[in-house]
């Protein structure tokens, strides 16, 4: 509701209350420059380019932390402002070393060189100042160049509210204040500051004090070609975008637009950038105990060869797909209707936990299939928030973010189910460890508490689950606040069996985080893609759409559109695919992507794998795929709260899309089918799950 | 029973010039006399007079002895505390009086003073309540306990008391906003962080009457709704924090402090935090930030204190001096009493600190409304050593300069900053003509600088800026164009910095440039520095007129610079001359004068 | 003097008891960071590293906001000082009245830059914003010693006198 009334530069305009001057301003159309302001963070109002003549006040002040009044008559663009702007920028411009600007990084996306090209400022003679004298090269992500700091303050606020670690601070004072990483008392690298290298400083940087590394002469900004995509890192599902020059990838960044609490971490930021491992670009076979390069028609003939050969001798059942949950939701519908329509087996499983499948069958049965899970700056305004599982902070960063801020900026009440990490005790409010019983029965428990058991009904709980009652009471209190949620991290599905499932659903309920359309509930899978692979297929007893195997008219209707009839033998989980590869029992294994470290594969025949680096190639593995880097990748992924996201193709990759491998495998395998597109792909998924088919 | 009290005075300023020692002495006579339990002896607090430091004032005698020293303590008991003769030797003696002034009324320091925030200083012990209590104190609050809350501020307002420590904000304003503010807890908090270089008026009341100030912010928690307060003081100062804890401990006691004071259902209790040493945290916000164990940094501001300030909560933020200022408006009838000294705009007394070239050294309570005239010539007795009077310095760094035309400015909060300086929390400092203003306004640059928290560009960048190109000036290599850009520079700065400190700084620069451009120019134009402080800009030479020869300045040369036989005339050579100033400091003659500095090519002509 | 005769040089690692006393006092108390500090230095003498960890750990808050708040204050020493500490007002009334000479004069008798302790660990020169007792400037205080109106010559002598 727009209530409030003002005057900019004679212009009436309306503006909510709340709203500062400077986004009422900008709403209208009125630029007021600005300098430390970062639309993402709190206003800092330290470095006073946004000042604005108000009339009635006696000196101007700044639009970036001032709040609209009724009535205010304001302008933004006098002599005397210009004037002291200007003076403002020359001295920032005298502690930032301009004559770098020829060669620097960012020229031409420096936030500084902008502001000074656009009030044309001159160029004044340097202070001196105590600054490091060059740049710090300590760690392999983040590059700090002191001399170009100039101290606006975004990345000391960025890290200490969004992302909770107050790695920077400011020391010293007047000229020689500096912006410096310290621990023990002492100036240290990042690194020992307690950085997590999630980068988010670097995206906020106005200047080329911070830096990605590695970008070393790849090419100025405005050389760089903005790519959308999505981070598979972890099932989360963070917004990126891209940056390329050519077919290099010079930087990932999060999203310029959409939602105000989108970070990413460090594997979003800086994990996926430059493989470190040697590229795979062709394919390869092992002859003699070595690698020869192969075409990849004969990889193709190979595999289809030994495959076929297997299934004729000992059936479809001894031949299995699995993949490392990264495959995109079209990559599994493809090896998915190969798997089943041409190769005659439901041993499917490119990567989830069965206990998180059946966790989130039964949300979706009680929530419905359109109600989506929290995002991140939904978790922000968190009244309490759940969190079960303990490899959070590990394993999906940004949660683990999203939630301390909550806690910490936020109103939220943090309930943590397992052992809190020493820097959680800060802010996790109430702290319950299972005891031996396990995880299922203090879910049984908290449920309990919150629909309303007291007395020795909730002591007996208490017990059984190894907590006291009180605490049971108090977590109960705090998650019947509004806005509650619960998280649960990847390692709960692990362990859990259908009883702690059950138990985490019921709690959900009680505490009025599901019900029909709402699903305040965030299912992290340690697979990227589960979900997406789920809808699509991927997973052995559920077709595309989630429509089950097992029921026969499903498998008829799939059957028209596959060309061939489909096996109704219930396949195998992942897990059970790796144990029967192990014994012998599966013959025939094509893995997509890593297959886990651990696993025993002696007693696969023929084991074909679809990897883009060397180290992810298993030992034994027969043939090896290329497959693309995820900045070549054109694919859907769906996030774990149930949204799709598309990832486009920042460079054209050297190798063949998985898809593609997926439709050319099947027809080595004798299928009649191939996709002459993504478009025709999802064309025909479509029907059943509209994961493939567009962005919703 | 005592016969007779004597005051030492145990401030900071007599104690440097060692009243403890004479305090010793004394004992030491009266023990060795076996007469000490005839005779209270106080450490008391700031008479004011700390040029003529240590101080011993003897009731009901009413003497005022004066630059005493540990060897007259013998003399003083025997004639005066047994003879019962005055000692003439020991009074105040100087050029000013004719006859030697044997109590404050014939002092002319003293003449012209009135004294209300420094009522009890000097005459109680600071550190009995009961001395106090005796001298009308917490009567007020008594009193403020039965009002209702809306008439505290009111009278506050009435009285027309504005802040004491800088900006002269109307106090009963601030209260009255503090107490409409929605809130459960309330906080009242007291300044101390005397930080101005050149003021110590607070400093001289928190230890002279410490019980002023905790009334005082009693009767702000009564009327704001406060159960809480906070001292913030300077750590520099551990006998004013010694002595509030004692004050607060004794408040305790006799149930002034603690839970339901007086039986009224009011509770107050008062906290003590040691500031750590940064003048910024002398701003509101900052102080603020640093109880809160943050790094003292100012905030933007709205929200004010009042609406939004300790720990997120309504908080009421006044100075010393202005909470010692209460005490006296909240008695009966003290709204008209205060109300009716001073001017239109500004009402009570003002407590300055006077320091520098002056003659007489210390604290002085004066009306507002008094001229400067009159504070630094009749108050303060002149300029030192009878030289001529340049500038007065109002205000620390935040402040400006008073030229010597401006002498009959009356001083009040408004006409102070007409003429370019501030109030402030009353340092003035006194300038003669071996003063340099653009030295005086580096100074103050290289302080600002240093004490700047780092926050925004104009301070952090700007006063860098500033203080560069004054550097250039003194050094002689200063250009025509510099004035213009350190005007320009100190306007934006004056306008844009995020906080008091900032948006102040430029203060010093802009009054001299106002007052002294032609020193600026000068320094720039003719690479002279008349004040003989800027080294490269003058040379010393000795006025053979006046020189008698009598080798002082050669034997404490560091350099071997002067030469010259006994008894006759002396010579510098210039090309092994510091100008360090030793020579004009011993020299009995003031022969050592100030010259240009001669360019070679003159020397060849 | 007392502040300063317990100075020991601590080395990481090695954190002494005291210093978990005083911060026991201190946990969970609002604001309680600079009278953490302040204690802890007059307990030591200065802020040793390892004590400033265990300020981190006891009040819970980020290593690099101790570090920040204990380089912001003047009154924070990381190193250890001398067992002299010189406090030599720089305040307008002393600058008016000559304390630029006694700087001058005790940096190049004792060879120090304001900040600086002698090798000897004697003496620890620091200049301060103000004494507050301007009547008697230009002043210097060693350590809680105060003494007026001195002269370049005079500040040495008193320096003598602690020798």
């Amino acid at each position: 509701m727009k209530n409030v009334s003002l005057k900019i530069n004679g212009k009436q305009i309306f503006a909510d209350e709340g709203t500062t001057i400077l986004e009422a301003a900008r709403q209208s159309g009125i630029q007021i420059p600005t300098l430390c302001y970062h639309p993402r963070l709190r206003p800092l109002g330290h470095c006073r380019l946004c000042l604005v003549e108000v009339e009635g006040l006696p000196r101007p002040i700044t639009a970036c932390d001032n709040p609209v009044r009724d009535g205010m008559v304001i302008e933004t663009d006098t002599p005397l402002l210009r004037e002291m702007r200007l003076e403002i920028l020359t001295m920032a411009l005298a502690v930032h070393p301009y004559e770098d600007c020829l060669t620097c990084e960012k020229g031409g996306a420096c936030e500084l060189q902008e502001k000074a090209y656009s009030l044309q400022s001159a160029l004044p003679q340097q202070l001196e100042r105590e600054a490091g004298s060059a740049a710090v090269d300590e760690n392999p992500h983040i590059e700090r160049d002191e001399r170009k700091c100039i101290i606006c303050g975004r990345c000391i606020e960025v890290c200490r509210s969004v992302v909770g670690r107050a790695v920077f601070s400011l020391a010293g004072n007047g000229i020689n204040t500096r912006v410096i990483a310290a621990r023990d008392g002492r100036e240290c690298s990042l690194e020992e500051a307690g950085c997590i290298f999630c980068g988010q400083c670097v995206d906020v940087c106005p200047v080329a004090a911070l830096l990605e590394k590695g970008r070393a002469s790849g090419g100025r900004e405005w050389e760089m070609k903005t790519v959308p995509g999505v981070c598979f890192e972890c099932s989360l599902g963070c917004l990126l975008e891209r940056r390329v020059v050519g077919d290099r990838l010079l930087k990932i960044t999060v999203p310029r637009e959409g939602e105000k609490a989108a970070w990413l971490c460090s594997k979003g930021k800086f994990g996926v950038r430059e493989p470190e491992a040697e590229r795979i670009t062709v394919p390869l076979a092992r002859e003699n105990g070595n690698w020869i390069e192969i075409d990849y028609e004969e990889a193709l003939r190979r595999t289809a060869e030994a495959f076929l050969r297997i299934k004729e001798d000992y059936g479809a059942g001894a031949l299995a797909v699995i993949g490392d949950g990264r495959a995109s939701n079209e990559e599994a519908y493809v090896l998915q209707k190969w798997a089943r329509g041409v190769l005659g087996t439901n041993n499917i499983d490119l990567g989830s936990e069965p206990a998180w499948v059946e966790a989130v069958l039964a949300a979706r049965e009680i929530a419905g299939p359109r109600a989506v899970g929290p995002t991140m700056a939904e978790l922000q305004q968190a009244g309490a928030i759940l969190v079960v599982g303990v490899d959070l902070a590990e394993r999906i960063p940004v949660v683990q973010m999203a939630i301390q801020q909550a806690a910490r900026f936020g109103r939220a009440a943090i309930v943590r189910v397992g052992p809190a990490a020493e820097d959680e005790n800060a802010w996790v409010r109430v702290c319950l460890e299972p005891g031996p019983a396990g995880a299922a029965a203090l879910l049984q428990a908290i449920a309990a508490a919150l629909s309303g058991a007291s007395g020795a009904a909730l002591e007996e709980q208490a017990a059984a689950a190894g907590v006291s009652a009180e605490a049971l009471r108090q977590a109960a209190e705090l998650l019947k606040a509004e806005r509650s949620y619960t998280v649960v991290a990847p390692s709960f599905w692990e362990a859990a069996d259908t009883a702690a499932v059950q138990a985490l659903l019921a709690l959900a309920r009680s505490a009025g985080q599901l019900s029909r359309g709402v699903r305040n509930l965030l299912m992290l899978s340690a697979a990227s893609n589960a979900r997406g692979i789920l809808e699509s297929g991927g997973t052995p007893h559920w077709l595309p759409g989630i429509r089950p195997v097992a029921d026969a008219a499903v498998r008829e209707e799939a059957a028209a559109v596959y060309g061939a009839p489909l096996p109704g033998k219930a396949g195998l989980e992942r897990q059970k695919i790796l144990a029967a590869a192990a014994s012998g029992k599966i013959k025939g294994l094509f893995a997509c992507g890593k297959v886990d470290p651990g696993a025993s594969l002696r007693g696969v025949v023929f084991l074909a794998v679809q990897c883009a680096t060397f180290d992810a190639v298993p030992e034994g593995a027969d043939v090896v795929f290329p497959a693309p880097l995820p900045h070549e990748i054109e694919g859907a992924y769906t996030s774990a709260a149930g949204r799709i996201h598309c990832n486009y193709a920042a460079a054209k990759a050297p190798v063949k899309a998985g898809w593609e491998t997926g439709c050319d495998l099947a027809a080595a395998c004798g299928a009649t089918w191939r996709f002459a597109d993504l478009a025709a792909l999802r064309q025909e998924a479509a029907p059943n799950c509209d994961c493939c088919a567009s962005e919703r | 029973m005592y016969e007779k009290h004597l005051m030492i005075c145990g401030a900071t300023g007599c104690l440097s010039s060692n009243s403890g020692k004479v305090k010793e002495a004394l004992e030491a006579e009266l023990a060795r006399r076996g007469i000490k339990e005839k005779y209270r002896l106080v450490m008391a607090g700031c008479v004011g007079f700390c040029e003529v430091g240590p101080i011993i004032v003897i009731y009901p005698d009413e003497v005022f002895y004066c630059r005493l020293k540990p060897g007259d303590m013998a003399e003083l008991v025997e004639k005066h505390l047994i003879g019962g003769e005055v000692v003439e030797r020991l009074l105040y003696t100087s050029p000013d009086v004719e006859v030697p002034g044997r109590f404050y009324d014939t002092i002319p320091f003293y003449r012209k003073q009135v004294f209300n925030v420094l009522r009890n200083s000097g005459i109680i012990d600071p550190e009995i309540i009961d001395e106090y209590i005796m001298r009308g104190g917490y009567r007020a609050f008594s009193r403020a306990l039965k009002m209702e809350r809306p008439q505290i501020c009111d009278e506050v307002k009435r009285a027309g008391l504005r802040g004491r420590g800088g900006a002269g904000f109307p106090t009963g304003m601030k209260w009255e906003f503090t107490m409409i503010a929605p809130g459960e807890k309330k906080y009242v908090v007291c300044n101390a962080d005397e930080g101005d270089p050149g003021a110590f008026m607070d400093r001289s009341i928190l230890e002279g009457d410490p019980h002023a100030v905790i009334e005082g912010m009693l009767i702000c928690g009564r009327a704001i709704g406060a159960d809480e307060g906070y001292i913030y003081c300077r750590a520099e100062y551990p006998l004013a924090i010694k002595r509030l804890r004692i004050a607060i401990a004794q408040a305790e006691e006799y149930g002034l402090l603690g839970e339901n004071i007086l039986a009224s259902g009011f509770n107050f209790h008062l906290n003590i935090k040691e500031g750590a040493g940064a003048f910024v945290c002398g701003e509101e916000t900052a102080l603020l930030a640093s109880i809160e164990g943050k790094r003292g940094m100012p905030r933007p501001r709205p929200p004010f204190p009042a609406v939004s300030g300790l720990f997120g909560k309504p908080t009421c933020i006044n100075n010393v001096e202005t909470f010692a200022n209460i005490p006296l408006i909240l008695r009966e009838g003290g709204v008209e009493e205060f109300a009716s000294i001073g001017t239109e705009s500004s009402k009570g007394t003002k407590v300055f600190a006077l320091a520098g070239k002056i003659r007489n050294t210390g604290l002085c309570e004066v009306p507002m409304g008094i001229t400067i005239r009159e504070v630094i010539f009749d108050v303060g007795g002149g300029v030192q050593g009878d030289r001529e009077f340049k500038a007065v310095q109002a205000g620390g760094p935040s402040g400006g300069c008073i030229p010597a035309e401006l002498l009959d400015l009356p001083i009040d909060y408004d006409s102070l900053t007409k003429a370019g300086a501030i109030m402030g929390s009353g340092g003035l400092v006194v300038m003669d003509d071996r003063t340099c203003m653009v030295d005086l306004a580096r100074y103050f640059l290289s302080f600002t600088q240093k004490e700047s928290c780092g926050k925004c560009i104009p301070c952090r960048e700007g006063t860098k800026r500033m203080l560069e190109i004054l550097e250039r000036i003194c050094d002689g290599s200063g250009e025509p164009a510099d004035l213009d850009t350190l005007e320009s520079l100190a306007f934006s700065i004056k306008d844009s910095a995020l906080c008091g400190l900032g948006q102040t700084c430029p203060n010093p620069i802009l009054s001299t440039i106002r007052y002294f451009r032609h020193e600026y120019e000068e320094h720039i134009n003719e690479q002279f520095c008349r004040a003989g402080v800027c080294k490269a800009l003058f040379q010393y030479y000795i006025d053979p007129e006046t020189c008698i020869g009598c080798t002082r300045c050669a034997r404490v040369c560091p350099v071997s610079a002067i030469s010259g036989e006994k008894k006759e005339v002396h010579a510098i050579d210039q090309s092994l001359c510091t100008r360090c100033g030793s020579c004009v400091e011993v020299c009995p003659k003031n022969s050592i004068q100030i010259t240009r500095v001669r360019r070679k090519a003159d020397v060849s002509s | 003097m007392k502040a300063v005769e317990k100075t020991a040089v601590l080395t990481s690692g090695t954190v002494p008891k005291e210093s978990l006393e005083i911060l026991q006092k201190y946990k969970g108390g609002k604001g309680a960071l600079i009278p953490a500090l302040q204690e802890l230095q007059a307990n030591f003498g200065y802020l040793p590293e390892p004590v400033l960890e265990e300020v981190a750990k006891h009040l819970n808050l980020p290593l690099s906001k101790v570090y920040g708040v204990a380089t912001f204050y003047a009154q924070f020493h990381l190193s250890p000082r001398g067992l002299y500490v010189i406090r030599l007002c720089t305040g307008t009334a002393c600058h008016v009245r000559g304390s630029g000479a006694i700087m001058q004069k005790i940096r190049s008798e004792l060879g120090l830059k304001p900040g600086e302790t002698t090798a000897d660990g004697r003496f620890t020169l620091e200049p301060v914003a103000c004494l507050g007792a301007c009547g008697q400037a230009p002043v210097m205080m060693v350590n809680d010693d105060t003494h007026g109106r001195l002269t370049p010559e005079m500040a040495l002598s008193v320096l003598e006198s602690y020798k």
